[in-house]
Order: C-alpha cells, then structure tokens, then sequence
C-alpha cells in the first residue's frame, strides 16, 4: 500500500466566483439589454425573457402555448417555411414557459446570427396562430399529456400541489386534457399582445458578442414601441391556507412502485437569506452527502433517487422532498424522512457534515458560472426573481458564516414535519 | 479567429493557449465553420492514455474516464454488470472508504454513465483542488474496496432504476424488445440495465470483483484532464498519482460474436403503459467508423428531424393518423440501429401505421419530400450544433476520450468534415437499399387493460 494515498492533497476553500463583467444598459425605448464577455466561439446565443409565465394566464396552457406557436406562421410565411428558413440557417430555436417566465432562446453560428435575429424578429411580430396549426399542437399536447398521466412521479407531484394551493392557483394549474380541447386562437393573440410582446422582453446575448452584432440588435430593439410593463410585474398574491399534515394516496393498476412526494408551503425569504435556505436543503436532501440520500438509499438502499428541493411559488416557497421506491419500502422510507426532518434541529448539522456542505456548495456555485453560457442562467434569475447583483456577490459570504445554529434556527422554524402533505402513488394496495 | 486554408490535424498543444480555434473547412462548393479543439497526449508505462485540454476561461478542471467496457461485455446469463458496477465505483476504494465525502469536500461534483460500448466516470472540482480529483479516481483504479454491504445497498438502488426506467414508464420496456429482435448474437441484444432483474438481484461479489480485474485496467482507459490547469501540472499530477498502478491485464480487444445479415421480418406484439397504440419498425445499419452510418444519420434528420421535414408534416399535420412520429439513427461502435416510429391516434390500426411509415421511408428514399436543399439544412444545423457542443468543457473532454478510444482524439476535430462529406444522391441511394420491409424489426404496443 502506498501509504501517501491515505492522506487527502491540501483542500482550498472557495472564497471567489468567477462573475465576470456584464454589460446591461437600457434602450432609448425602454427595453433591457445585456451583453456577456466576447469569446471568440464561432456562436452567438440570444436569450429573449418575458417576466410573465402560466401565473399571469387565464386559461390553462394558454401561456405555454401562446409562446410555442409564436413562430408557426404569419399573413406571409407558414410554419413550415419558418422552420425551414431558421434550419437552413443552421439556426435552432427553443422555448419554455415556467410559471414565473417565458424564454425563448435563439442558437446560431455567428455569421448568421443577424440575418436568424432579424428574421425572428419579423415573424414573431406577424404571429397569427394558424387554426391547423393549434389543432395540430394541441392533439400532440393532450397525447404527451396522457402518457405523463401514466406514471406514479406525475400524480405525486400534482396532487401535493394540489392540495397546498387553491384549485385556480397558478401553482395548482395542473391542465387536463379538457383543458388543452379549450385551447382558442383569440386567447393565444391576447396573451402574446398583452405579455409576450417583443417590447415586453429583456434580451440577453452571449458568445460571440462584438459590437457588429450587439449596435445592430440595440438598433433593431430600438425600433420597437415602449414597454407595456416597467420592471418586475410581480403583482399577483392569494391568501389561502391549505390543510396540512394530510396523507394523500392514488393506486394505479400497473404501477410497479410508489411515488412518494411530500411539500410543505413557507412565506417568502430575502435573497441573501436564500443561502441559508439552500445550505440546509443542501444538507436535508440536496446533494449525494446529504441525509436523505445517505440514510434512505446508500445506507438503506429503499430507492434510486431521492432528493429535497425547495420551489418558488406565487407567494413564497414550498419545500419538496421526492422518491420512487417498491411498495414494501414504503413506511421505513416515510419513517426515516420524518425522522431526519425532526433531526436537524434536534440533532443540526455541524462540524465535518457542515463543513463539507459547505465546501460542496461554494465549489458548485462557482462551477455553476463556468462556460460561456452560464451567466445569461444567473442574469435570467436575477431579473425574474428581483434579485440584485447581491444575491451573488455576498452568497460565498453568508454560505461560510452560516452557523450550525443558524441552520437549527431556520430547521426549527420553517422544516416542520408535521406541516407536510404527501402523497403517495403508484402500486398502493391497501 | 484564426483562419486556415487547409486543416491539418494535429496532436499538438498550443502555445498561445487558447480553448480552441475557429476555422473553415473547404468541402465541396461551401465553406462552413467548424471548431479545432487543442490538445495534447501521452502514455504512462503502465498503459494508461492520457489527453490533456487546456481552457484557460474555465475556472475548473474535469477529470474524464472512459473505461473500455461496457454492456457488450457482460455474459449472457449476467448482464447489467457493466452498469451495475458503476454504482460500486462510488462505494469507496482500497485507501478511500468514502469517495463521495471527499469529492464534496473539494467542492466537486462527479457523476458517471454505462453505455452498451464504454462506461464513462466523471469528476469536476474547482481548479485550486484539482489534485483531490487525481488522488480519487487514480485510487478506485488502483484497488476498489469490495464488501458485500456496498453490493446489497447498490443492488437494492439498480433493482429500483430498472423499475422506474422500465416498468413506470410507457415504452420503458422498448430497447429489451427492439433488441432481442435486431441482435441474434451479438451483445447489443441486451441493455445496459440488463436483461432480467433476476441478473442484478443474483449478482455475487465474486462476479463484481471478475469484472473489475478483467475490465478496470490502466491500459484499459482513456483520462482526459481539462480546463484550467497546464499541461506540465497534468504531467506532474498524473505521475504522480497514476503512475505507480501496477495493475496488469489484457486490453479489450473488443471482439464479439458478430451477427448474420437480417434476412426475415421479425416481429413482437407488446402491451404497455401508454394510453395510445404504437408502432416501432427499426433495421440494423453500418457501424460507428463506417462513414454510411453518418449518411443514415443526415437521412434520419432529413426524413424525421425537425417539424419542417416529411415523417411529421405527412404523418402528424396532414394526416392526424400520429400524434408524434419520429426516427433516428443511432451510431454505435458496432451495428448501429435505425428506428422510425409513430404513435397512433385513435382510428388508425397497427397495420396501418406501419403501412404509413413504410410508405413515408420508401418515398423519401426515393427522393420524393427532400431536396438537395434539405441536406444542406441538416448539414448547417450539425455543424452549429457541434460549434455549441465544443464550448462545453465537458462534452470535450467526453469526446477527446471517445475519439481516442476508437483510434485517435484527433477525430474530433474532423467529425464536421465528416458531416460535410456525404451527397445527396449517395445518401438516397443507401437509404433506398437498407428500409426492406421484409428484414425489418417491428414492435406493436397496444395500451395495457
């Protein structure tokens, strides 16, 4: 045995991240624009953001879909020939639609990436909706819809939400295949007018950024009418409370395990305290050293995944905790979370387990600014969520100062086991 | 940007130290941007093949490990062993009982995946600690700790994977069936997760320990070490803990029993979690170096890639017989396999979505949807997407290791070429010959009562 392998090399902390300089300025018009450091890639990536999501729609799927056929066909173009002038480009387009936002995100090669920018720009603004086009999208939909209905890990999640929000609460928006049949050409052009209008966007450039292609989309954005919105539109609140510590159970016939999803709602937080927040998720469920992970499937081997996160709803935050596991792991599964949930603030974490979460997250919030894609990822979070620049700056800080007693404070205060509903579906016999 | 006339590849480090370079590639009558990633290799005495890539934008260092086995090398009455496996790897080495604790430590993350060709382990740790990477993976090469307790716990985690990917999900069971109809004799007639549960659930410590001396040698795997550290530091670091492994044994030669030509319809009649009826018909096809799997692959693209080409305005807009149709061409390093698949709405029978597909491949064979201008499409979105897939730090390190694994690193670097290369007319003529209905594998799912 060589006895120098027993030893671990020297470890550094991470005191820095690597947030380089972004360049933000606001148009004559209004409209919000960043630039990320010029790297000589060949690629240039747009990121067009709207602050409006499937919270600010009326009807389910509306907001999804408003922005998914966007681009499917003007007075002048089909969907088709839309398509095929972007591909021909070489130019890949893609979309998503989250309860809080709205991307959509060109990919193109440098040298093509104003005529992609200008042609998108057009058609987007001459958006009509087609009719084939909405029957078309919504008998995919509604197929896809279906499938997903099929298996335990969808039921689990949406009937916790279900039961912590208000049935019309856009973190309860769960569509149904009736929903997706109700689908009407005018709501889609409303929503796209009222939210998804190219002035409503801040647009976010990376890659090759010089200033021929950054002075021609500032001069093409400059074109636009003003913003209907001004800042972050976050207007929206409900005043509900959910029943909690309620068990919720779903069998589906030819399911061969159990889904297992537990959430439990929380009021908002500042965004230097989300790091505390994080750090005890981190240690809860959030990494492969973390409690649940270690006890439930590398001790106890009861599942192939399972993980806690924490998600932003409309009006604060909800705590999840998820797995999949065989129908006899059910109860020792439920039994060892609860008991690590009253742990960590009988038992909170410190020393080496502390210590390395920390370690581990300050490493991942710096890994997470690696490439030269990732910061239009933490612009995006900024904007949506009203963060400042502090959000970053001071996360390392307040990630080595957090206390074990801190944690337990926080654990004490917000991680109550009894406050959480679950849901187990799937192979439930009884 | 650096512009060449001609591309010469070569193995050499560049002094200027950047990522990598922009070029044109002169093919044909256009000229289409390609990347050249920058790299360096070597060999330590005991086998292991070294790559290193320098980025000095990155603020991290990724250790990649491509270990030349993977499910076409399990027995057949035990398969799953290449994947499960990989769980062990995490479950502590001869010096290191805890490797997970010390990755987190270093603030790294690591993660690892088994393919029917290679298993491919990962470790990415912030530059300041990218000795701790070294120490850990060259350690589990050295000697991993074997117990019976990390055998029981990870078994009980792969018996859950293979329920989730292969009974919760609707067509989770699709490659067990696709395979043990295109593959007679050859290992890709199972897949990575196994055959039967009963393989993994039976797995010995004497089994796992056989495949570990067997496959996890030094001459058996691929490092590539990139982002920001130099090529003299990856040398130092690499000798120094690397060098001293010991372990002999023979390299995979890579020789498996080869199949005979298909020349029958095979068929399968399955029930299955999904709400809708489907129809899945797929070939054999060329292998990973033989350049018409790269034609098969631009065909697929053309015939099913995007919702501008034939498979989805014929099938899915025009006829609403589909709520989806698709089909790729999946490259391996042996027979590849074609796929065209379609799931059906309500209305149209099995019978007849496969009548539908067929008919679709024949007559976009035959040159009847596409265009020269089609492949140029196909080919201007392959060469963007490899431009992306290049700033990943990553995807390179992944591919410099795959690359070298089937003949030289260098490859990466001529993969758009590649892409560029075929013709139109070649291309349809290869497609024409390879979809005879009458040697093809077909799977009909109908939903589960």
């Amino acid at each position: 045995m060589n006895t120098f392998r027993t030893s671990p090399p020297d470890i550094h902390h991470i005191n820095s991240l690597n947030f380089e300089h972004v360049e933000a300025i606001v148009l004559n018009n209004g409209i919000r624009c960043y630039r990320m450091p010029n790297r000589e890639l060949g690629v240039t990536k747009l990121d067009v953001l709207w602050p409006f999501g499937t919270r600010e729609q009326e009807n389910k799927y509306v907001a999804r879909t408003s922005l998914a056929l966007a681009l499917s066909g003007t007075d002048k173009l089909t969907a088709e020939q839309i398509n095929e002038e972007f591909e021909y480009q070489g130019t890949s387009y893609g979309h998503e639609t989250q309860m809080l936002q709205s991307v959509l995100h060109l990919k193109c090669k440098k040298s093509a990436f104003l005529s992609s920018f200008s042609f998108f720009l057009e058609n987007y603004n001459s958006a009509i909706y087609p009719d084939n086009e909405i029957v078309n999208y919504a008998q995919i939909e509604k197929a896809g819809l279906m499938r997903k209905m099929q298996t335990p890990g969808y039921w689990a999640h949406r009937l916790c939400f279900e039961s912590l929000f208000e049935k019309d609460s856009p973190m309860a928006s769960f569509a149904d295949s009736s929903d997706i049949a109700l689908l009407k050409k005018a709501h889609l052009i409303a929503f796209h007018e009222q939210f998804l209008s190219l002035q409503n966007a801040t647009y976010i450039l990376s890659g090759e950024t010089g200033d021929d292609i950054f002075n021609e989309v500032k001069m093409k954005l400059e074109a636009l009418p003003r913003p209907k919105f001004e800042g972050n539109p976050n207007s929206i609140h409900e005043d509900y409370t959910p029943i909690l510590g309620v068990t919720i159970s779903k069998h589906m016939e030819h399911s061969h395990q159990v889904s297992l999803y537990m959430g439990m709602p929380f009021g908002p937080i500042s965004e230097t305290e989300i790091h505390q927040f994080a750090l005890l998720n981190m240690l809860l469920g959030g990494f492969f050293g973390s409690r649940l992970m270690q006890e439930i499937r590398e001790e106890k081997g009861l599942t192939y995944g399972i993980g806690s996160y924490i998600t932003q709803s409309n009006t604060g935050n909800v705590w999840c905790i998820s797995g999949e596991m065989n129908a006899q792991n059910v109860d020792l599964a439920r039994e060892a979370i609860l008991n690590i949930l009253t742990g960590l603030s009988s038992h909170p974490p410190m020393g080496d387990e502390l210590e390395k979460a920390k370690r581990y997250y300050s490493g991942q919030l710096r890994s997470s600014f690696d490439g030269p894609f990732a910061l239009p990822g933490k612009i995006k979070n900024m904007l949506v969520r009203g963060y400042s620049y502090q959000y970053y700056d001071s996360a390392l800080d307040t990630i080595w100062k957090t206390s074990s007693d801190d944690l337990c404070q926080i654990a004490y205060n917000y991680l109550k086991p009894d406050s959480f509903n679950t849901v187990l579906a799937g192979d439930i016999r009884e | 940007m650096a512009k060449t006339e001609n591309l010469e590849y070569q193995d050499g480090f560049d002094s200027a130290k950047r990522t990598f370079y922009i070029a044109y590639c002169n093919k044909g009558e256009g000229q289409y941007l390609c990347s050249v990633i920058e790299f360096e290799k070597f060999t330590l005495p005991n086998g292991l093949r070294v790559i290193h890539h320098y980025d000095p934008d990155s603020t991290i260092v990724i250790l990649n490990i491509l270990y030349n086995c993977g499910a076409r090398d399990e027995e057949i009455n035990k398969t799953g062993f290449a994947h499960l496996f990989e769980h062990l790897m995490f479950g502590g080495s001869l010096n290191i009982p805890e490797y997970d604790v010390q990755v987190e430590n270093a603030g790294g993350s690591n993660n690892a995946f088994t393919c029917n060709d290679y298993t491919n382990y990962y470790i990415t740790v912030p530059a300041e600690n990218a000795e701790t990477a070294f120490w850990l993976e060259s350690d589990r090469m050295l000697q991993l700790d074997f117990s019976q307790k990390s055998l029981d716990v990870q078994r009980g985690v792969v018996i859950e994977e293979f329920k989730q990917r292969c009974f919760n999900a609707p067509f989770g069971m699709l490659w067990h069936h696709l395979r043990s109809l295109l593959y007679k004799s050859h290992p890709y007639q199972w897949p990575t997760i196994g055959l039967k549960l009963e393989h993994v659930e039976h797995a010995t410590l004497e089994d796992v320990k056989k495949f570990y001396f067997e496959h996890y040698l030094p001459e058996n795997a691929i490092m590539c070490v990139g982002g920001k550290i130099d090529l003299k530091e990856t040398i130092r670091l690499t000798e120094k803990w690397f060098g001293s492994i010991n372990r002999t044994g023979a390299a995979n030669k890579n020789q498996y029993a080869a199949e005979q030509p298909q020349l029958e319809k095979r068929f399968l009649e399955e029930t299955d979690l999904s709400p809708d009826p489907a129809v899945f018909i797929a070939w054999r096809g060329p292998k990973f170096a033989d350049p018409e799997s790269i034609s098969l692959e631009l065909f697929a693209d053309m015939l099913g890639g995007s919702e501008s080409s034939p498979l989805y305005l014929e099938l899915v807009k025009k006829t609403a017989a589909f709520s989806s149709a698709e089909c790729f061409y999946m490259r391996n390093l042996d027979d590849g396999v074609f796929i065209i698949y379609g799931i059906l709405n309500a209305g149209t029978t099995h019978a007849e979505g496969e009548k539908q597909l067929m008919d679709i491949l024949k007559r976009t064979a035959a040159g009847q949807f596409i265009t020269e201008r089609n492949l140029e499409m196909v080919k201007n979105k392959t060469s963007t997407h490899l431009l992306f897939e290049h700033t990943n730090l990553l995807n390179k390190a992944q591919k410099l290791c795959f690359f070298e694994n089937i003949g030289s690193a260098s490859l990466i670097n001529r993969e758009a070429e590649d892409y560029l290369r075929p013709g139109f007319e070649n291309i349809l003529e290869l497609a024409a010959t390879t979809f005879n209905q009458d040697h093809a594998s077909i799977v009909y799912y109908s939903p589960k009562k």
